[in-house]
C-alpha cells in the first residue's frame, strides 16, 4: 500500500512539475513559423516599431514611421519617404540579391556573394544589410540559424530552462525562461544571456533579454511584440514592379563622378 | 630518469614565466582596475569596409575606424580607471571620441577645438545622455581600451579565463634583447585561419612600445595582413582622478 502511495506520489508530482516546467505551446509554432521563412513580426524596440516578414524566400524590413507625432523623423530623414502610404521596404532580399531602398521607386542592388567586396562604398552601408533583415535577437530564441543573423561561436545556443509566472506591470503572465552559454578560453562558462518570453493568453506579446554575471543580472534589451503571425497582412509592403534599381557602387568611374548606373527596374530582375 | 623530466620541465617553465615576467606587472596592474595609460597608435586603421561585417553584438572599443575624420591619422589615447569608473579618449589633435562609464552608464561625446578652447558634444553641445552600458560586448571582446587595436593588444595580456571563445588565446614564444637595447616579449595566437603576433619592448622593464602583425591567407592564396605599432607614454597604476567625472561644460540631461 505504501508503495502504492509513493509510486502515486512521484507520478502526480512528476506530471505537476512537467506542466509547470513545460514550454508554452505556442512557442513550437514559432519556430516553424520562423523556420519556415513564412512569417509577419511586427514589435516595438525603444528606437519605434520594426517590421520584419518574409515569404517564399524573400525577406524586407521596414520601420512604421508615426511622421504625426513626429517621433522617429529626427533619426532617419527618409522616415517621410518609407512612411504613410508608401509601404516600400527599406530592405528586401530576393533570389540572392539585397535590395536596399533609397528613395521612391529607386533602390540599390548588390548580389549577396558580392556583399563582402571590399570595394562597395562604405557609406552606403552594405555590411549592415544582412544585420537588418535578422530576427531580433530575443526572438531568436525560436531561430537561433536564422540565416541573416551574425552568430559568434562564444555563445551558444539558448536552452530552455522553465515556465514559471512573473509579474509585468501589475498582471500575471506566464513566462518561458531560455538560457545561453558564453563560453570561455578555458571552456568554462563565464556567464550568460538569459531570454524571457513573456505571454499572455497563449501568445507571446513581450521578450527581454539580460545577462548574468557574477550573480548578478544586467538588462540588455526588451522588446513589445506588436503582431506575430503566419501571413504577411494585405498591404503591410508594397513593391512597386517600377522600382529603378541601380548597382551597387564597387569604385569604378560611375562611383567616382557619383552617377550610379541604373540596371533596369525590379521587374526586369525577376 | 623521471626526476630529470620533472626537473627539466619545472626549469623551462620557470624560465618561460621568468622570460614572459615583464608583461605581469602590467597585467597586474589591469587587474587591479586602477590605472592610467596613454598611447599613441601610429599606425592609422584602415577604413571600415563591406569585408566589416556589424557585430551583432557591438564593439568593445571606441568606433574610431568608423569616424571619418580619424581615418587615416594617427591617434593619440588616454584611459583611465578607478574600480568601476572608466574614462577613454582617443582622438588626434583637436578632435577626440571620449567616453566615460561610471555607475552602469556610459556617456558618449566628442571634444573638439575651436578658436584654442575645447568645446564638447554629446546629445547635442554642452550636453550628453547617459546609455546603458554594453556588458554582452565587453564580456565577448574584454573591456575597452581606447581604439580597436589597443583594446586588441592590452585584451591579449589578460588570462584566458577571463576571455571569451570569441577572443584570441595567446601563447608566450620568446624573450630578448634588441640591437638599440629594448627588451622583447613576443605572443601569437592562431585562430580560424588568422596568426596574431604581438610584440612588447621594454626600456629598462618599462613597457614602451607594442608592435603587432596580424595576416591570413585569402583564398586566391595571397597573404593578406596589417601591421600596427603603439608608443607607451604612460602605463601607472595611478588612476588619473580629474578625468573620472563629466567635463563642467558637459550637463548630463538623461530621464532616469
Amino acid at each position: 500500500m505504501a508503495g502504492k502511495i509513493f509510486i502515486s506520489a512521484i507520478i502526480f508530482f512528476g506530471s505537476f512539475i512537467s506542466v509547470a516546467d513545460a514550454e508554452q505551446p505556442a512557442a513550437e509554432n514559432y519556430r516553424q513559423m520562423f523556420r519556415s521563412g513564412n512569417f509577419y513580426l511586427e514589435y516595438d524596440d525603444k528606437w519605434g516599431v520594426r517590421i520584419l516578414a518574409g515569404k517564399d524566400g524573400q525577406r524586407m524590413e521596414r520601420m512604421r514611421y508615426d511622421i504625426e507625432s513626429g517621433k522617429m523623423k529626427w533619426l532617419n530623414p527618409l522616415a517621410e519617404i518609407f512612411a504613410g502610404e508608401n509601404k516600400s521596404p527599406e530592405v528586401l532580399y530576393r533570389d540572392g540579391r539585397f535590395y536596399h531602398f533609397v528613395e521612391k521607386e529607386k533602390a540599390n542592388v548588390c548580389d549577396e556573394k558580392n556583399l563582402q567586396n571590399e570595394n562597395l562604398d562604405p557609406r552606403q552601408g552594405w555590411n549592415k544589410i544582412a544585420h537588418k533583415l535578422a530576427l531580433p535577437d530575443e526572438l531568436a530564441v525560436f531561430c537561433w540559424d536564422d540565416k541573416f543573423r551574425a552568430t559568434t561561436p562564444a555563445i551558444a545556443a539558448p536552452v530552455f530552462r522553465e515556465s514559471f509566472t512573473k509579474n509585468f506591470k501589475g498582471t500575471d503572465c506566464d513566462c518561458d525562461r531560455y538560457t545561453c552559454e558564453i563560453k570561455t578560453l578555458t571552456g568554462s562558462g563565464t556567464a550568460q544571456i538569459i531570454y524571457e518570453m513573456l505571454y499572455r493568453d497563449g501568445q507571446i506579446f513581450r521578450a527581454e533579454s539580460y545577462i548574468l554575471r557574477n550573480g548578478r543580472t544586467y538588462p540588455i534589451n526588451a522588446l513589445d511584440v506588436k503582431k506575430i503571425q503566419p501571413e504577411i497582412p494585405d498591404g503591410a509592403f508594397k513593391i512597386s514592379n517600377r522600382t529603378k534599381i541601380y548597382a551597387a557602387g564597387t569604385g569604378d568611374k560611375d562611383d567616382l563622378l557619383e552617377t550610379p548606373r541604373q540596371i533596369g527596374t525590379l521587374e526586369d530582375l525577376r | 630518469m623521471k626526476k630529470f623530466l620533472i626537473v627539466g620541465a619545472l626549469i623551462f617553465f620557470t624560465l618561460a614565466r621568468a622570460e614572459a615576467a615583464k608583461i605581469d606587472a602590467y597585467r597586474e596592474i589591469l587587474l587591479g582596475n586602477s590605472y592610467t595609460i596613454r598611447y599613441e597608435n601610429l599606425t592609422p586603421a584602415p577604413r571600415v569596409t563591406n569585408k566589416d561585417r556589424v557585430e551583432l553584438y557591438g564593439k568593445s572599443g571606441l568606433a574610431v575606424e568608423e569616424n571619418e575624420y580619424l581615418v587615416n591619422r594617427p591617434k593619440f589615447g588616454v584611459i583611465t580607471a578607478d574600480g568601476g569608473d572608466r574614462y577613454e579618449e582617443v582622438g588626434s589633435d583637436d578632435f577626440f571620441m571620449c567616453r566615460l562609464s561610471r555607475g552602469g552608464e556610459d556617456f558618449f561625446f566628442t571634444k573638439y577645438k575651436k578658436r584654442g578652447k575645447w568645446e564638447y558634444v554629446g546629445e547635442r553641445k554642452n550636453r550628453v545622455v547617459a546609455n546603458d552600458k554594453n556588458y554582452l560586448a565587453e564580456i565577448l571582446e574584454g573591456k575597452s581600451f581606447g581604439d580597436a587595436d589597443m583594446t586588441h593588444l592590452l585584451n591579449a595580456i589578460l588570462p584566458n579565463e577571463m576571455k571569451s571563445a570569441a577572443q584570441f588565446n595567446y601563447k608566450f614564444i620568446a624573450a630578448g634583447k634588441i640591437a638599440s637595447g629594448l627588451d622583447y616579449e613576443d605572443f601569437r595566437a592562431d585562430s580560424g585561419g588568422v596568426t596574431d603576433v604581438v610584440r612588447y619592448y621594454f626600456d629598462s622593464g618599462k613597457l614602451v612600445k607594442i608592435a603587432a602583425a596580424s595576416y591570413h591567407k585569402k583564398s586566391d592564396g595571397k597573404i593578406e595582413g596589417r601591421k600596427c605599432i603603439l608608443k607607451i607614454s604612460e602605463f601607472s597604476a595611478t588612476p588619473e582622478k580629474s578625468l573620472l567625472k563629466l567635463p563642467a561644460e558637459l550637463k548630463d540631461v538623461t530621464r532616469r
